[in-house]
């Protein structure tokens, strides 16, 4: 059965509790329209588990903050990512970058790249 | 109202920062079993995220193995899946461009030998067309589990390189060997006269030691048109979650295209580094970069639920016309890449072109007869940067958008 007049207020919960998730907009209004043609059950069991789900996360976050609150010192580290991964290998690079040109024939060319790209590639990205 | 998104994402950015404080000075045990009571409260909402926008898409489902991806099927690959993190849904593109980024992945990708198939992701701005409408480039990200051995790598490299394909050609790889300095190597294609024995011996031998490399390609696509296509390549041992160079990237803002490439969406830890990556590359590049910034922000004001500093910032982009610009810009620098290079391959030459052509279009539309279109070009970048990171008479755009992450206070 569609999501009629008498499950108003569950559809209408279901759209404020939208407005606290990663949604913008349109998308909110795209959910409300799905959301409005699930069956009455359905629409009922997705409001809670939602529910539930922010329910518990909202007293976690109230949890950590609190723990955060009673620590003394105020002033954290920045966050440092691990270093990725460094293998040993032999110091023949040179040798063999040598051997990769002179191998390389009339089909290829082969240029030392620029000192600025040696740093991480992950920014390059786009 | 605060969304309490942005009070999740706050609370995991700053327990993760001060995670060894806590620990030091409380009971070790009690801070690690708060943590993981939080991602796996994370890990629950990311699936219902998912489950919300799948919701009403026929081709659309919430990944039930790794919460928070959206698995949509494309129907012209019976079989194969994009698997996209739920807050980057709304500005995947549609169909016919999808269609298109999986023909291409299957054409770069490297890893898929003798039944051995390695992960290949979109990555970069084409995840998000949607809300950045031009790209100046399209990258994907292959991860190669350690067993693939290097010649099947160089293999399949030297395969793409002799393809005939006149709307690709593979011009490209570069691969990193970190020791006492990092060491990068580049060989680009000139003549499609051989690829010899003699050659492959030293790049196997290249790949056999490095930690990840790059190939390059020049393709005409409908979407981008003539552009340059990217696969980062990324060795690693498996499981990938497990190796620290799945570090060296972000689950978060990749689309896996196929099962092997999704990672875990909840881990407090990845979470927190994909968001101080993001804030810090804003800060970074909003004055010089801003297209760049802008790119990093579009995830980053999707997560933290703020429509409207996100409608703001494109309207802008879109009034100064900078996403247009940057994309230009980029393909200009691929024209100079090859400018007055010789012998370069046949289809290479028509490649670029045609990219020439549809560079001086675009630039006599956008600059007129300007004498230093790249300088005009650049200038109405540099403005757009300016005005992104300006304070006038109220916080700049720029500092409204970091300070999601700083204060629950509204920007």
């Amino acid at each position: 059965m569609p999501l009629k007049t008498g499950t108003a207020g569950t559809l209408e919960k279901l759209r404020e509790i939208l407005t606290q998730l990663p949604l913008d907009a349109e998308q909110r209004d795209t959910v409300s329209i799905n959301l409005a043609s699930l069956n009455e059950e359905r629409a009922a069991s997705l409001l809670k588990g939602l529910t539930g789900t922010l329910e518990r996360l909202s007293q976690t976050v109230r949890e950590v903050q609190k723990m955060m609150a009673l620590s003394s010192t105020q002033s954290g580290r920045g966050a440092e990512r691990p270093e990725p991964r460094v293998s040993d290998f032999p110091a023949s690079l040179a040798s063999l970058a040598l051997e990769l040109q002179m191998a390389a024939g009339v089909s290829f060319t082969m240029d030392p790249m620029q000192a600025e790209d040696s740093g991480r590639w992950l920014s390059e990205s786009d | 109202m605060v969304p309490l998104i942005r009070k999740i994402l706050i609370t995991v950015l700053a327990f993760q920062r001060r995670r060894a404080e806590l620990e030091e000075q409380f009971d070790r045990e009690e801070i690690k079993e708060l943590g993981q009571r939080l991602e796996e409260d994370i890990k629950e909402l990311w699936r219902q995220m998912a489950g919300l926008q799948a919701l009403g898409k026929p081709n659309a489902k919430a990944d039930p193995d790794y919460p928070g991806y959206v698995e949509m099927k494309i129907p012209d690959f019976v079989g194969e899946s994009l698997y996209v993190p739920f807050h980057l849904v709304p500005a995947t593109p549609d169909l016919p461009v999808l269609n298109e980024v999986m023909s291409l992945a299957a054409r770069v990708r490297v890893g898929e030998v003798d039944g051995r198939r390695a992960a290949i992701c979109l990555s970069g701005s084409t995840v998000i067309l949607k809300d950045v409408l031009r790209v100046g480039d399209v990258d994907f990200c292959e991860y190669i589990p350690a067993e693939v051995p290097a010649d099947s790598l160089a293999n399949a490299f030297r395969e793409q390189v002799m393809s005939r394909d006149t709307r690709y050609c593979t011009v490209s790889i570069r691969m990193t060997v970190k020791g006492q300095a990092d060491e990068l190597k580049f060989v680009e294609a000139s003549s499609s006269s051989g690829f010899t024995n003699k050659q492959i011996e030293p790049l196997c031998r290249l790949i056999s030691m490095a930690q990840n490399g790059k190939t390059s390609h020049v393709i005409g696509t409908g979407f981008a048109g003539v552009t340059e296509v990217t696969n980062w390549l990324v060795m690693f041992t498996a499981p990938l979650e497990n190796d620290p160079a799945s570090r060296l990237s972000f689950a978060h803002q990749e689309a896996a295209m196929n099962s092997f490439g999704r990672r875990s969406l909840h881990i407090l830890e990845t979470l927190s580094a994909y968001l101080n990556f993001l804030g810090s590359e804003i800060k970074k590049y909003a004055r010089n970069q801003p297209v760049k910034a802008l790119k990093r922000a579009i995830p980053w004001l999707r997560l933290f639920c703020n429509d409207d500093l996100r409608s703001e910032l494109l309207q802008r982009a879109l009034d100064a016309g900078v996403l247009a610009r940057a994309a230009v810009l980029a393909k200009m620098e691929l024209v100079e890449k090859y400018d007055g290079k010789t012998g370069l391959r046949t289809d290479l030459t028509e490649l670029l072109d045609a990219l020439q052509e549809e560079v001086n279009d675009e630039v006599q539309l956008l600059t007129g007869d300007a004498v230093d279109p790249k300088g005009t070009l650049r200038k109405v970048l540099q403005t757009f940067g300016q005005d992104f990171a300006a304070e006038d008479g109220r916080p700049s755009l720029l500092k409204r958008i970091l300070s999601l992450a700083e204060t629950e206070e509204d920007p």
